[in-house]
């Protein structure tokens, strides 16, 4: 007995000691990372919105569920079964989703970003290997590519990739936080009074623009209407205000290789397709006259009937689209009636080297402040290597630019010869340094100018009843891909030319220059493919939406519906043969130098 | 009837009466109501004690199931409800042990004997026994699952005490004593090695032993008996390599995460638990980590809840047992109340140590339940009847 009560004794002894060993010294390696589980989850951070100017979203996220899958818990038998539940659901096809759970993973996607709805359809299946986790889609209310080419895109992963949203997706990305709880050994319990860590997530700060959400929806619609009816096949119209250069749309369209159709695109085409501008350019051309004092806007000119300069091979010779003898012209005419012959005459007055300068100034040739990701400085070459180059780089040939420089140049003049850099966030707004291009008389001159070619001239389609617009046509040949300007010439020496026509207007009240506008539309097919009938039409619809949209009040100095315009059709409609309207037998400025391109050795 | 009734004229006529013995009667006079025996200090320290254990086991088994409860079930209470069930079925089971005379349950010696083994054949019977991790240990009688192994410990105590307590038997006459012991206990420890059992085995290994032993078994009989149980137990042990792995992986659990794994989490649970424990129903380990939380691990769990505290009270608790069972089978009035007492107590203290040895890492998991404390209908309901056979023992102690 009492050696049984001794080994009692000794062996719970022997436990105690064991016990009060673990528990009193402990052993760290037993202390730590056994029995614990600890689960981090990532908290995720919502996504800045990207939004117009009155803070209305361009951009957003929006809460969805991403359907996702451990396809080595889905028994092989019931793969098919489930495959075919799956698919009654999301939109995945079947045949991928059965690749993506035959594989030999543990992770597989059966659909990303769905609504709640579709989420809590797959969750009643109660499938196995299954499971549901929050991410975030981002959408776009206006359309799933309005503003896109400015505001840009988000892969699928809502990583900015184009844009905004790549320029500013770090801080549109904001910071995600994480839960950090102790969960039981299978992961699938939360421990009660287990230690939980909750980091907020820091949402991403909103980007906010310049844009006006719905001047730039409507500018895309008339935008691609107007495309589609001239059958050209691609188009930009850009609105800045003129004294801050806040951008207020930027409509990018092109024909869908898929569809055919115009659609709009997320390619900023304003910034990163250049082209010769043709007439447009004269408004700064006539700057840099007047600037110089080479001429003032109503003295008479003496204008030959042609222009002929000396090339390899031959001679180049210019006419004007309309015929005419030895006759005498002030610049406004020149203007007004976008002789070609007038403004090269003009321009030899200035020199080179001035030319060149007032082209520099005006932002031709060099990128602006917006910099986007690809945007394209344009090609203008220095001018002194020969008259020729000058006298074509004054008419817009032979030089590049893009839509949104050109804009900055017509803003210049709205803004009373003041660059101001283009910007695109409010934030940004005021920050740019102005830059005085050309003295206010100069720009008031040309604005007068421009005025009148809506008033009479070549772009009397893009008046607006009860607002003062000012602008200039502008129909230029595209260079072909062969060199010269007529393309796929056949053996009598026929080929068919591509042109760009365009507008660059300005809108304003009695209280000055509102809006400034480019409209720009790539090879259009119809007969109305002059600036004055395919893109003036064009200015005059989006000005008019916009002011309606940014409440512009009409001026009443301004000419109304009623008054006559003027109408140069007369001489013009005998000038081109091809044109149906006056106005775009305006722009015929470029087609009547047809017969300098005969004069150039075939190439 | 294999049990001859050897007790004195005296009380066999009170026997006979009804249920209360008159011994009582006699010694506080109380009238006839009073249950055999009288409230010895021994009887109170004993039955504070255990119920001490059972009313933990009852907060810690609930404490220790909800999580497995609520996996498997939806109710964090459903294995707490059963085992309030079973405290209640047990409680009853030691209460009415508590007041039959220990003399009369000669009687039941030899059929619950021939009974268990039947059952314990039964289990092992293809096709009748229930099976869960690679043992056959229960048996099932309609919506209950019995375990007869653990009936079968009391019965085997009852069928050693009778035997080696008949006058006329010296036990020097081993073949009427040691032999029949030895076979009996033999074709019981066949049966368990068919389930297998080690665990079961030992325990039932340790009360023969020690019943023997204190009978007055020649040395050189239990001697050549142990001999032949290690050789049996080793023979079970390590005849496949991966029960052996298992087996030797409390030595160094880290040398085998797999078979350690267990032994490890339970160490880990303890060392959390520290001086204070983290305090009740806070323990990690029972969150899936630790397997067998709630049944043979439940001493981890009272560790990490309720520290060195709560754990060593525990092991207090089961030494005042094993003392107060010696002390009662010293003070027993006769020879069958002596073996009788030293058997429970044996079974109860050898199934502990077994147990927090396994807990402890200090001995190789053997599937063996802490009595009074682990979840479990069948260990606690005989537990209990075999705590009221040792009570009912010790309130007629001398």
């Amino acid at each position: 007995m009492a050696t049984l009560a001794l080994g009692l004794l000794v062996g719970f002894g022997l436990l105690g000691y064991r016990l009060a060993d673990l528990q009193i010294t402990p052993d760290p390696a037993l202390q730590e990372g056994l029995g614990t589980r600890v689960i981090t989850q990532e908290l995720v951070a919502p996504r800045g919105e990207i939004t117009d100017r009155w803070d209305r979203p361009i951009a957003q996220s929006l809460p969805s569920i991403t359907i996702q899958a451990n396809p080595q818990l889905i028994p092989a038998e019931d793969l098919v079964d489930v495959v075919a539940q799956l698919s009654a659901h999301v939109d995945t096809p079947a045949d991928v989703l059965m690749t993506r759970l035959s594989r030999d993973s543990s992770f597989a996607y059966v659909a990303r970003q769905v609504d709640e709805s579709t989420a809590d359809a797959v969750r009643s299946l109660d499938l196995p290997g299954i499971w549901f986790d929050d991410e975030p889609r981002r959408t776009h209310p206006n359309g799933p590519c309005s503003g896109l080419a400015i505001a840009g895109r988000t892969d699928i992963d809502n990583v900015g990739i184009s844009g905004l949203e790549e320029e500013y997706n770090a801080s549109l990305t904001g910071v995600a936080g994480s839960v950090v709880r102790e969960s039981s050994a299978d992961g699938e319990s939360t421990i009660p009074n287990g230690e939980q860590v909750i980091e907020p997530a820091q949402p991403g700060e909103d980007v906010h623009t310049t844009i006006d959400r719905n001047v730039q929806y409507q500018t895309e619609q008339i935008l691609a209407a107007a495309v589609e009816r001239v059958e050209g096949q691609r188009g930009i119209a850009i609105v800045m205000i003129p004294d801050t250069g806040e951008i207020i749309a930027a409509a990018n369209v092109q024909r869908s290789g898929e569809s055919g159709a115009i659609e709009c695109t997320t390619t900023n085409l304003s910034a990163i397709w250049t082209y010769e501008p043709g007439s447009i350019i004269k408004p700064l051309t006539m700057s840099a006259v007047l600037e110089s004092g080479a001429a003032t806007p109503h003295e008479l000119l003496s204008l030959p009937e042609q222009i002929s300069f000396a090339v390899e091979g031959g001679t180049k010779t210019y006419y004007d689209y309309f015929t005419h003898t030895q006759t005498f012209y002030t610049p406004t005419d020149v203007m007004v009636l976008s002789s070609n012959i007038g403004t090269m005459e003009l321009a030899a007055r200035v020199g080179p080297e001035a030319l060149y300068e007032a082209y520099t100034n005006f932002g031709l040739g060099s990128r602006t402040a917006l910099e986007f990701k690809g945007e394209a400085s344009g090609i203008l070459n220095t001018l002194d290597s020969n008259v020729l180059e000058l006298s074509a780089t004054a008419i817009g040939q032979s030089v590049a630019v893009t839509g949104i420089q050109m804009l900055q140049s017509y803003n210049t003049l709205a803004n009373g010869g003041i660059r101001i850099a283009p910007v695109l966030l409010m934030n940004e707004v005021g920050t740019g340094r102005p830059q005085r291009v050309v003295s206010e008389e100069t720009a008031a001159a040309v604005m007068e100018m421009m005025a009148e070619v809506v008033a009479r001239g070549t772009g009397t389609r893009a008046a607006v009843p009860g607002y003062h617009v000012a602008g200039k046509t502008g129909t230029s040949w595209q260079p072909c891909e062969t060199g010269g300007y007529v393309c796929n010439i056949d053996e009598d020496g026929n080929g068919s030319r591509h042109y760009t026509a365009s507008f660059g207007g300005i809108i304003g009240n009695d209280d000055g220059p509102k809006l400034s506008i480019v409209v720009i539309i790539d090879d259009p097919k119809t007969d109305d493919y002059g600036g004055g009938a395919a893109a003036a039409p064009v200015f005059a619809e989006i000005a008019g939406y916009a002011v309606r949209q940014l409440q512009i009040m009409p001026g009443t100095s301004a000419p109304s519906d009623e008054r006559v315009r003027a109408d140069p059709a007369g001489v013009l409609e005998t000038a081109d043969g091809t044109a149906e309207g006056s106005e775009s037998t305006a722009e015929g400025s470029e087609s009547t130098a047809e017969g300098s391109e005969s004069t150039e050795p075939a190439q | 009837m294999t049990a001859i009734e050897r007790r004195p004229k005296k009380q066999q006529r009170a026997a006979s009466k009804g249920r209360h013995p008159a011994s009582s009667v006699e010694a506080d006079g109380r009238g006839p109501r009073r249950p055999s025996g009288r409230r010895t200090p021994l009887f109170l320290i004993l039955l504070v004690a255990v119920s001490c254990l059972v009313m933990l086991g009852v907060v810690m088994v609930l404490s220790a199931s909800a999580v497995v409860s609520i996996n498997n079930s939806s109710s964090a209470w459903s294995l707490f409800r059963r085992q309030l069930v079973w405290v209640g079925v047990g409680s009853v089971a030691m209460l009415v042990m508590m007041r039959i005379d220990y003399r009369r349950l000669r009687m039941f010696a030899a059929p619950a004997t021939v009974g268990c083994c039947l059952a314990l054949i039964a289990v092992v019977l293809p096709g009748v026994g229930e099976t869960t991790n690679g043992a056959t240990r229960w048996l099932a009688v309609g919506p209950l699952s019995v375990q007869p192994s653990e009936f079968m410990k009391l019965a085997l105590i009852l069928f050693i005490a009778d035997l080696l307590s008949r006058p006329g038997r010296p036990i020097s006459e081993t073949h009427l004593t040691v032999r029949p012991v030895v076979v009996v206990t033999g074709l019981v420890v066949g049966l368990l090695m068919l389930q297998p059992h080690l665990g079961a085995i030992l325990v039932f290994g340790m009360i023969a032993g020690t019943m023997m032993f204190l009978a007055g078994a020649p040395m050189r009989h239990l001697a050549g008996l142990s001999g032949l149980g290690v050789a049996v137990a080793s023979l079970m042990v390590f005849a496949t390599p991966w029960r052996r792995a298992r087996f030797l992986a409390f030595r160094d659990p880290w040398a085998d995460p797999v078979f350690g794994y267990q032994s490890l989490q339970s160490l880990h649970a303890i060392t959390v638990g520290g001086i204070s424990g983290v305090g009740l129903g806070a323990s990690r380990a029972k969150w899936g980590f630790l397997p067998y939380a709630h049944t043979d691990f439940i001493f981890a769990i009272i560790a990490e809840e309720l520290g060195l505290i709560g754990a060593a009270t525990v092991l207090l608790i089961f030494t005042v047992i094993g003392v107060a069972g010696i002390v009662t089978a010293l003070r027993a009035p006769d020879r069958f109340g002596m073996l009788l007492a030293l058997g429970i107590t044996t079974w109860i203290v050898s199934q502990a140590v077994l147990n927090l040895g396994a807990v402890l890492s200090l001995l190789p998991v053997m599937g063996v339940t802490l009595p009074f404390l682990s979840f479990g209908g069948s260990s606690l309901v005989v537990t209990m009847a075999g705590i009221g056979v040792l009570l009912n023992v010790a309130r007629q102690g001398r």
